[in-house]
């Protein structure tokens, strides 16, 4: 089985004049977890929806498995789904919502579905009109994880969970990927996603403008190297990967060097004179990702 | 000192130009029940001209009308009509024969519009985006109260107006409109009180539901004898017979409207500071011990979540075709000698010598056009699954949209069969009970001939929601009140017959007075059949549409 878990090709949504998702080339591979990062309308939802059959692209396809997207019978045999803004029926209970999907399903995992259940602190006898938002959440990802799926399409899963919930969360998303499951979620809290995700793409205005392995992103991300150096400031001109000099104001001497790539090249050029003192500082992975959105 | 110099900041900040927020309230209610207020306000006034139309067109002269006085002291007619002041004026009359579809048309509006706006905007957490604003719960409950009073009063203006075009005595009229809004306003304050009560819309309307029905009910027990006249005090129903428009004109009782609805909205604003807001006064129980039936499938679940809605309309048909059998005796001994229902009956095609049989084919097209409102409102129900969302859960797994479709549709036809199915058997019932010669074969042989036209109906709904997600209800109702109303209007007004062959109900023959004509019948529900199958391609072929 050589397919990637996702595969779109000029992928492409327009309602009208607006382009909500324009040329989006993508690949996920399989039993990987792939965050799909961007700001509030940048098209992650639109993505989603078109992977699941639910809206049709204006150009170009996409495969789930190797089978065309638009193959709805098909493909969601294989596809799990936890929609951003979760609604149920008002006059079910938690326990009615999971019985009925997981008949329409065909198969459940029922001890996965009981330990689930237990994980996340669930009470299937509340009524839904009574379940606040986080809730409601917590049972359409039940719905979504207990027929164990091939490929999960998560849109920001853990919005209205709380931070124990998101623990548990990560768990099962790293569990169902040694699995050999995929997931692909798409989110705005980065810190999950520094700490989920194999791979991530950056979509802004519809267009992918950056994917790439989360320890690339890291790498090819700028750091700035704060140098005190006594005596001659060094020439810092033509230095590979060294994208902006400029003194530090109130320290003689001082001088900050934005690095992009590795320092080596930087390093044996200070190695040349007195450096009183040297700090580099990593950027956050938000400040990699904010200057993409 | 910091604190008089910020107190003096928010006050000039207030002095300026700050927000209205009653005023916004105000028009945000006004947007929300406006549309709704209005297309009642012009069916009320539409059936009052029809009313007119009739009166001219079938007593034209002094000897039909003394006929209607007759038949109006009958005492069957007097329970379902209300007693009849002055029937052969053409005012009476109008509010006559028309007065209880007016209360149960503006009932169905009331109570929902109201439910809809303090207890479903609740529910739905809509309504705490008002409640922050700088008014307090009990000011904008009054506020949106008085609106969907204002509501009421368009709908009453539209009828005295309506009365006055078609020449009804312009006193009556004034009193009759200012009796229809009173009622409607008085609805509208129940309701509000169940609204504050009920934690849930459900409860609240069938709550409200529940009282208008006993309200009816009361006033059916008032007019079916003398002594029980009294009765008719208790109910808003019968205010409106004890004003007596057009005949005596009693105005000092429509002061008990007022009166009435002053009191319960009272309670209700009284009521909303007690409670929460996103609660009622009674707490539902947020657990419940999980019922399996209907979860095991498409149908299943379909028939689960449209059951309740189906009981509901299948007791109001089976009451109504209980009633309309027990009317038939009447009907017998006085439209027998009454002339304009007999020429009212030619230019249906049917003689004098069929007319029990001939009025309980009239009676199933009219149940026929409520079975195809029902199925109208129905596919709108679906339209609502997939705007809300709920629908995504189920078609995420391995469900095509026909099938899913297709379920909620197989139970509309089984519903649609069981609907026609009760009301003809309560008509059968009622006209054994009134020992009138119906049989059974008859009463559902006039049933199943609405069918056809009802699956064109149908049909058309699906291929709108198809099409056009977003106008589901609008057009797939419309269209159906306009054929029918086509069908009732034309003949008399002899509008050319390709006018007349749009509506469906044409095509019908009068069953049981004439054979059923197969071939037409067998068109139709080709014609439905075809307008479904082409709905469900277009609902495959489009995106899946949110609110």
């Amino acid at each position: 089985m050589g397919f990637a878990a996702i595969a779109t090709s000029d992928l492409t949504k327009h309602y009208g004049k607006l382009a909500a998702l324009e040329a989006l080339d993508l690949e996920v591979q399989r039993g990987t977890i792939f965050g799909f990062l961007g700001p509030n309308g940048s098209g992650k939802t639109t993505t989603i929806r078109l992977l699941l059959g639910f809206a049709r692209p204006t150009r170009g396809h996409a495969e789930i498995l190797g089978l065309s997207a638009a193959d709805v019978a098909h493909t969601h045999r294989h596809l799990g789904y936890v929609p951003g803004e979760v609604a149920l029926w008002s006059q079910l209970t938690g326990d009615e919502v999971l019985r009925l999907l997981g008949n329409i399903t065909g198969w459940v995992d029922a001890e996965f579905r009981s330990e689930l259940i237990e994980r996340f602190h669930i009470d299937p006898s509340v009524r839904v009109r009574s379940m606040s938002k986080g809730n409601r959440q917590k049972i359409a990802l039940v719905a979504a994880l207990m027929s164990r799926p091939e490929v999960l399409l998560l849109d920001e899963p853990t919005a209205g969970l709380d931070p124990l919930m998101e623990a548990q969360f990560q768990i099962v998303a790293r569990d169902a990927a040694a699995r050999g499951q995929t997931v692909f979620l798409s989110s705005h809290i980065l810190d999950e996603v520094q700490d989920l995700c194999d791979r991530v793409g950056i979509l802004r205005a519809g267009r992918l403008v950056e994917v790439a392995d989360l320890a690339d992103l890291r790498r090819i991300s700028t750091t700035i190297v704060d140098a005190v150096i006594d005596g001659e400031p060094p020439m810092l001109e033509g230095i590979p990967g060294v994208t902006g000099v400029e003194p530090i104001v109130g320290v003689p001497g001082g001088i900050r060097i934005t690095l992009s790539g590795p320092p080596d090249a930087l390093i044996r050029r200070l190695a040349a004179h007195r450096v009183v003192r040297l700090r580099t500082v990593e950027p956050s992975l938000e400040e990699i990702f904010l200057t993409y959105y | 000192m910091a604190a008089p110099q910020t107190h003096g900041t928010l006050r000039r900040v207030r002095e300026g130009r700050a927000a209205r927020p009653r005023r916004a309230a105000a028009g945000l209610t006004t947007r929300l029940i406006g549309r709704g207020a209005v297309t009642v306000a012009l069916a009320l006034g539409g059936l009052i001209a029809l009313e007119g139309l009739s009166f001219t067109t079938a007593y034209p002269d002094d000897a039909s009308r003394r006929m209607l006085v007759v038949w109006g002291a009958d005492p069957g007619i007097r329970m379902i009509a209300g007693p009849a002041t002055a029937v052969d004026t053409v005012g009476g009359f109008a509010v006559w024969d028309a007065g209880l579809y007016l209360t149960l048309i503006l009932g169905v509006w009331a109570l929902t519009a109201t439910t809809r706006v303090l207890r479903a905007d609740e529910d739905s957490g809509r309504a705490d985006l008002v409640h922050i604003g700088a008014i307090g719960a009990r000011p904008l409950l009054f506020l949106q109260l008085s609106v969907l009073f204002a509501g009421c009063a368009v709908t009453g203006a539209s009828v005295c107006l309506a009365l006055v075009l078609i020449g009804a005595e312009p006193g009556g009229s004034i009193l009759f409109g200012s009796a229809i809004a009173g009622y409607g306003c008085t609805l509208v304050a129940m309701s509000g009180l169940w609204s504050q009560v009920f934690g849930t819309r459900r409860a609240a309307l069938s709550a409200s539901g529940a009282v208008l029905a006993a309200w009816v009910l009361m006033r059916m027990t008032a007019n079916s004898a003398d002594r029980r006249e009294w009765i008719g005090w208790l109910t808003p129903v019968g205010w409106t017979d004890r004003l007596e428009a057009f005949g005596g004109d009693r105005w000092s009782v429509i002061l008990i409207p007022p009166a009435v609805t002053v009191l319960l909205a009272a309670v209700a604003v009284a009521l909303r500071g007690i409670r929460d807001a996103g609660g009622g006064l009674v707490r539902g129980r947020s657990t419940r011990v999980s019922r399996s039936w209907g979860l095991g499938g498409l149908i299943g679940f379909a028939w689960r979540t449209n059951l309740g809605v189906l009981l509901a309309w299948a007791a109001g048909l089976a009451a109504a075709g209980v009633v309309v059998g027990l009317l038939l005796p009447a009907v017998n001994e006085f439209l027998g000698a009454d002339e304009g229902f007999i020429d009212l009956l030619a230019a249906f095609g049917m003689d004098a010598g069929e007319l029990v049989l001939g009025f309980v084919a009239m009676m199933s097209v009219l149940f026929g056009l409520v079975i195809a409102v029902y199925a109208a409102f129905r596919v709108g129900a679906t339209r609502a699954e997939e705007a809300s969302t709920r629908a995504e859960l189920l078609l995420a797994r391995a469900v095509p949209r026909w099938r899913w479709l297709g379920a909620q549709l197989l139970t509309l036809s089984a519903s649609i069969a069981a609907l026609s199915a009760v009301s003809a058997g309560a008509l059968w019932l009622g006209a054994g009970v009134s020992d009138v010669g119906v049989t059974a074969a008859e009463a559902f042989s006039a049933a199943a001939n609405q069918l056809p036209a009802i699956a064109v109906f149908t049909g058309l709904a699906v291929l709108v929601f198809g099409l056009l997600p977003r106008l589901t209800v609008p057009i797939a109702v419309g269209v159906t009140v306009i054929a029918y109303v086509v069908e009732l209007v034309g003949p008399a007004l002899e509008w050319p017959e390709w006018v007349l062959a749009v509506s469906p109900f044409h095509h019908l023959e009068q069953v049981p007075v004439d054979p059923a004509d197969m071939a037409a019948a067998m068109m139709m529900t080709g014609v439905g059949l075809v307008l479904v199958l082409a709905g469900m391609f277009a609902f495959q072929r489009r995106d899946l549409a949110g609110a």
